[in-house]
């Protein structure tokens, strides 16, 4: 395990999420659900094969499954680099895989969550619409960006490198920007009806993401896509 | 951890295949497609939530009474049925009770032979449940192969795959789709086996239930209001965003066909066991189902657009 990670931090693999998964409802307490995005495939890319092998050999087949072959690619550089697909259920486990074995984790350019990523969430469409428009986007660049800072948070809880620390500055366009923005999800099961969503710990919560010093409301979360924050918010805005 | 040698590492680089960055699609990958519909972005359970169990106590009231109120109301209207108070005449009773089991009457041209035995029948039967089971599991098609001479629904189902190059493309659709109302597709009953003398091949006559225009079009008009939402919103209205807004509602609101048919099957016997000879009519359905399909939901959207 040593001997890999050396390898992987000198050569540069990396792990690329293209793209999110789709957004549902998870059940945060007994009568209380929230919206959770999925992150739950992507790829491994190193310009070494014996490398991509090594690390193959590693994966803990329980928690990954691996999608297709490897395959060889020519980058627009010229440079050749070999990928394979992964899929896994749980992020938290390929993020303390990645960190175990140097690996940065990164995301593609044209990374992107968009209205098909809501089908399961249908109904939700126009609130997000209204969320994102008063926070001055238009609502895909919001759940991009709402995704983007909770990874970056996710990253800073673990020790790990962020590639969005330059970013964040910029992402986080106001005061407040995640106050209700959809959480991320940590690991799911389809299978037993269980997910769980990852929420900030105070240390790795970046300044202006939420408008409250302290998230948790006695036992109530005060912050992010909860129905009962959606229904507070709204209920105050039909008031103005 | 295994380090392989120069001329093990040359062997995998040499079969592995080559892409341009350009060329090289991350969800373009069809292996094992059928098992893995999460990575495939195509999520079949629509929230973890289950709604009865976690509704508020207060709905839960409300609905228990609402159930109750309707069994008694039942219950008397059959005491007060039962006691000749109100009723149907014979007559509309029997015209009620027809419209509700639509057979559809096909003119089968019945061919004459002799009858096969019980356990040729009850082999028959096994068959097509098989068949039929693996329709309704949606996948493992290239079993179909080893229970039929070449299977029609199973090569179709390769040709739209083989020709997917994104997920949910028209190719991908047309082969979800097929999936979709394959498994619509139910066994009533095995009526009749013939002997063919001539040619010794096996007819089934057999009784299905199968998508038909009827059912499609009670199943899209009960769920215009999800279609006609979806779609006046900024989505495009091109078959393949519509086959997939399709395929995503058949996975919430439940589809049932009630119409059944006679077909015909052949089949022959190769070493002891049946095996069919053309499936081509179970395709052919399950094409027409989800044709329907998609026909009445664009009636209804360019109705409102």
């Amino acid at each position: 395990m040593a001997f890999s990670k050396v390898i992987a931090f000198q050569t540069h693999t990396k792990f690329i999420i293209p793209c999110a998964g789709k957004l549902f409802y998870s059940n945060i307490e007994k009568e209380q659900q929230a919206l959770g995005l999925v992150l739950n495939k992507g790829y491994f890319e190193s310009p070494s094969l014996q490398d991509l092998l090594v690390l193959m050999d590693e994966l803990n087949i329980n928690l990954f499954i691996r999608v297709g072959n490897i395959d060889r690619i020519i980058k627009k550089d010229k440079s050749i680099v070999y990928r394979q697909r992964i899929y896994f259920k749980s992020l938290l486990q390929l993020l303390i895989f990645l960190k175990q074995n140097g690996i940065i984790l990164d995301i593609a350019d044209t990374f992107k969550v968009t209205i098909n990523n809501l089908l399961n969430v249908i109904d939700e469409l126009p609130k997000l619409e209204y969320i994102a428009h008063q926070q001055g986007v238009d609502i895909e660049t919001y759940l991009t960006d709402a995704c983007k800072i909770h990874l970056h948070c996710l990253l800073t809880s673990l020790n790990m490198y962020s590639v969005f620390r330059n970013q964040i500055p910029r992402l986080i366009r106001r005061k407040g920007y995640l106050d209700l923005a959809p959480f991320l999800v940590s690991s799911y099961s389809i299978k037993q009806h269980t997910s769980s969503l990852f929420i900030e710990p105070k240390s790795s919560i970046v300044p202006g993401m939420f408008s409250y010093e302290e998230i948790y409301d006695k036992e109530d979360l005060k912050i992010g896509y909860t129905l009962a924050n959606i229904e507070k918010y709204f209920a105050k805005e039909k008031q103005r | 951890m295994k380090i392989r040698t120069n001329e093990e590492l040359e062997q995998i680089n040499a079969s592995l295949v080559t892409y341009n960055e350009n060329q090289w699609d991350f969800l373009g990958v069809i292996e094992q497609k059928a098992e893995n519909y999460e990575y495939f972005n195509d999520m079949r359970d629509v929230s973890f939530d289950k709604p009865i169990r976690n509704a508020s106590y207060t709905i839960r009231i409300v609905l228990l009474t609402a159930l109750g109120v309707l069994f008694i109301t039942a219950l008397a209207l059959f005491l007060l049925y039962k006691g000749g108070l109100i009723g149907l005449s014979d007559k509309a009773y029997q015209e009620v009770k027809e419209a509700a089991n639509i057979n559809e009457q096909d003119t089968l041209q019945v061919i004459t032979g002799d009858k096969a035995s019980t356990d040729e029948r009850l082999a028959v039967n096994n068959l097509l449940s098989n068949y039929l089971a693996t329709l309704q599991q949606q996948g493992g098609y290239s079993f179909l192969d080893t229970i039929v001479k070449d299977s029609n629904f199973n090569s179709t189902y390769i040709n739209y795959t083989n020709q997917i190059q994104s997920s949910f493309d028209l190719n991908d659709c047309y082969a979800r789709a097929l999936r979709a109302f394959g498994s619509y597709i139910k066994l009533k009953s095995v009526d009749e086996v013939i002997i063919e003398p001539s040619t010794g091949e096996y007819y089934a006559y057999i009784q299905i239930y199968y998508p038909s225009e009827l059912d499609v079009k009670d199943y899209v008009n009960a769920n215009r209001y999800a279609y006609t939402k979806y779609f006046t919103s900024a989505n495009s209205l091109d078959t393949a965003s519509v086959m997939r807004y399709m395929l995503d509602n058949l996975a919430v609101a439940k589809f049932s066909p009630s119409t059944s048919k006679y077909i015909q099957v052949r089949l022959i016997k190769q070493d002891g066991q049946f095996i069919i000879v053309d499936d081509s009519v179970f395709t052919e359905l399950a094409i027409q189902g989800y044709s329907e399909c998609i026909e009445q939901i664009m009636n209804i959207l360019r109705n409102v657009n």
